[in-house]
C-alpha cells in the first residue's frame, strides 16, 4: 500500500504530524510513503483534490483511495484508522 | 471606521515618525562608508543598538536590524540550525507560533532535520515538564513565542529558557513580537528574540533580532561587508532609529497601557458573556490586547466581512488553512470544529475607545441573536 502525504512548510499542524508519522510508520515498513508540498506539487494537489484544511494522508491500494485523513490526529486516532487496514 | 486589529499592525506614532524624519534628514550617509557621512550613521546604528538593547534589559546581547521580525525570525532559526548542524538535528518549536517561524522550522525538516512541536497544557502554555519531555542530546534550539498572535496565550518564557539553559545544550529564541510593549520581556536565559517596530507604534520595515554575543549564526542575506557579519546591505539607519525611540516608548509607557488596555478588555468580555452563542477562545491568563472569539452562528470570513461592511476592521486567523477559515490553532486548544471555523481576532490597544467597544459589541448582539 501506498501512503502519500501533503503538507506545507508554513502549516503547524502538518509539523506536528510529521512528528507522530515518523513514529508511527517506524514500525510499518510495508508502507510506501510518498510527500508532497502544498505548494511545489500543485499537480499532486490538484489530482488528488486537496482541500483547503492540511495536512492531507491518503491511503491508496493499488490506484484504489481507501482512506483520507484530514487535519491533525492523535496516535490513537492514527491507530484506530489503520486499524481496519492490512498492507 | 473603528481600528481593532492592533495585532495585526498599529499606527504610527507621532514620535517615530519624527525620529525617521530627524534621522533620514540629518543621518543620511551609509554606515558602511568610512568617511565622516557614515561614520555619523555608524554612530547612530550603534546609539539605537544600544537603546534596544538597555530598554529591553538585555545584557551581552548585540542588534542585527532588519526589514521585520519575519526576517528576525528566519536569521535566528534558519541561521542557527544551519551553523550548528554538526552539534544535533533536532529542533523544538511550540505549536502557537507565527507563520514566519513555522515556516523556517518546516523548511528545516523538508531538509532533513528532525522537528518536533512541544505538548501545552489545556491553556495552550509549554510547561517546562512538558518542554523536558520534548529535549533530546541533539536538540541544538528550541522556539517559544513569548505571546501567541492568534491567541494572545503568554508563555512561561524565563522557566523555560532557564530550563534549555540547564539540561541542554540548545538555544533558546523566542518571537516576542506580540509582547514587546504588552508585557515585560524576561531576557535573562534568551539566546535570541526577534521583534518588529510596526507592532508597537513604529514604523514598517524595520525590525530587529536581538542577539547574544557569542551565539553564532549562518547568514541568510549575503553581500559586502556590513556593520555585522548577518546582514549586508546598506544598514536603514534612519529606520533603526526610529525603532529604537519606538521600543523605548513602547516599554515606558507600558505598565499604563497595559492597565488601560486590561480595563477595556474586561469591558468587553462581560458584555460578551452576556450574548448567547459567543464564546471566548483565548485562554484564562492571555493578554488582554488581543481576544480571540467565536459567533458561533456565523463563519469567521462572513463575521470579518460583516464588520467591515458596518466599519469595524477585526481579522480571522488561519495559519494552516490556505483559504477557509478554520483555525488550527482554535482547533487545537478546544477541540470544538464550529469554534474553530468562526474564530475571529479582536485586539485593543490604549487608544481604543469605550464607543468602540460599545459599537462592536452591538454588532455581534446583532449576530449572535438574528
Amino acid at each position: 500500500m501506498t501512503v502519500l502525504r501533503f503538507t506545507a512548510v508554513w502549516c503547524p499542524s502538518c509539523l506536528i504530524m510529521k512528528s507522530r508519522w515518523r513514529v508511527f510508520f517506524k514500525d510499518r515498513p510495508d508502507f510506501r510513503q510518498i510527500d508532497y508540498d502544498y505548494d511545489d506539487d500543485v499537480d499532486a494537489v490538484r489530482q488528488y483534490g486537496i482541500g483547503d484544511v492540511l495536512p492531507v494522508m491518503i491511503v491508496l491500494d493499488g490506484t484504489r483511495e481507501v482512506l483520507r485523513l484530514v487535519g491533525e490526529k492523535t496516535m490513537k486516532e492514527l491507530e484506530r484508522f489503520f486499524g481496519g487496514i492490512a498492507p | 471606521m473603528i481600528y481593532l486589529d492592533y495585532s495585526a499592525t498599529t499606527p504610527p506614532s507621532d514620535r517615530a515618525l519624527a525620529a525617521f524624519a530627524a534621522a533620514s534628514r540629518d543621518v543620511f550617509g551609509n554606515a558602511n562608508s568610512t568617511h565622516a557621512f557614515g561614520r555619523a550613521a555608524e554612530e547612530a546604528m550603534r546609539s539605537a543598538s544600544a537603546t534596544v538593547l538597555g530598554a529591553l534589559g538585555a545584557v551581552d546581547c548585540e542588534t542585527v536590524f532588519t526589514s521585520g521580525a519575519t526576517e528576525a525570525n528566519n536569521l535566528a532559526i534558519k541561521g542557527y540550525a544551519l551553523h550548528h548542524r554538526a552539534e544535533g538535528n533536532h529542533l523544538i518549536l511550540s505549536p502557537f507560533e507565527h507563520s514566519s517561524v513555522t515556516a523556517c522550522f518546516g523548511y528545516l525538516a523538508k531538509h532533513g532535520f528532525e522537528v518536533d512541536v512541544v505538548e501545552t497544557d489545556a491553556d495552550g502554555r509549554v510547561t517546562p515538564e512538558l518542554l523536558e519531555r520534548a529535549l533530546r542530546p541533539d536538540t541544538i534550539l528550541v522556539s517559544v513565542a513569548a505571546v501567541a498572535s492568534e491567541l494572545g496565550i503568554v508563555q512561561p518564557i524565563a522557566e523555560l529558557s532557564a530550563l534549555v539553559a540547564a539540561r541542554s545544550r540548545a538555544a533558546f529564541h523566542s518571537d516576542i513580537t506580540q509582547a514587546v510593549g504588552k508585557i515585560p520581556v524576561p531576557f535573562a536565559g534568551i539566546a535570541m528574540a526577534s521583534l518588529s517596530a510596526h507592532k508597537f507604534y513604529g514604523l514598517k520595515g524595520v525590525g530587529a533580532l536581538i542577539k547574544r554575543r557569542d551565539v553564532l549564526l549562518e547568514p541568510q542575506i549575503h553581500g559586502g561587508a556590513s556593520t555585522t557579519p548577518y546582514r549586508s546591505g546598506t544598514p536603514a539607519a534612519p529606520l533603526a532609529v526610529s525603532l529604537a525611540d519606538s521600543l523605548a516608548e513602547a516599554v515606558a509607557l507600558q505598565p499604563e497601557h497595559a492597565h488601560r488596555v486590561a480595563f477595556l478588555a474586561q469591558r468587553l468580555v462581560a458584555s460578551l458573556a452576556s450574548i448567547p452563542g459567543v464564546l471566548v477562545n483565548s485562554p484564562t491568563g492571555s493578554i488582554p490586547h488581543i481576544l480571540n472569539l467565536s459567533v458561533l452562528s456565523r463563519e469567521a470570513a462572513d463575521m470579518v466581512r460583516f464588520l467591515d461592511e458596518r466599519g469595524i476592521a477585526v481579522s480571522k486567523q488561519t495559519a494552516c488553512s490556505s483559504r477557509s477559515s478554520r483555525s488550527e490553532a482554535v482547533l487545537r486548544l478546544t477541540g470544538d470544529e464550529r469554534r474553530a471555523t468562526t474564530s475571529i481576532r479582536i485586539s485593543l490597544s490604549h487608544l481604543t475607545l469605550e464607543s468602540e467597544l460599545d459599537a462592536l459589541i452591538a454588532c455581534v448582539r446583532e449576530v449572535a441573536e438574528r
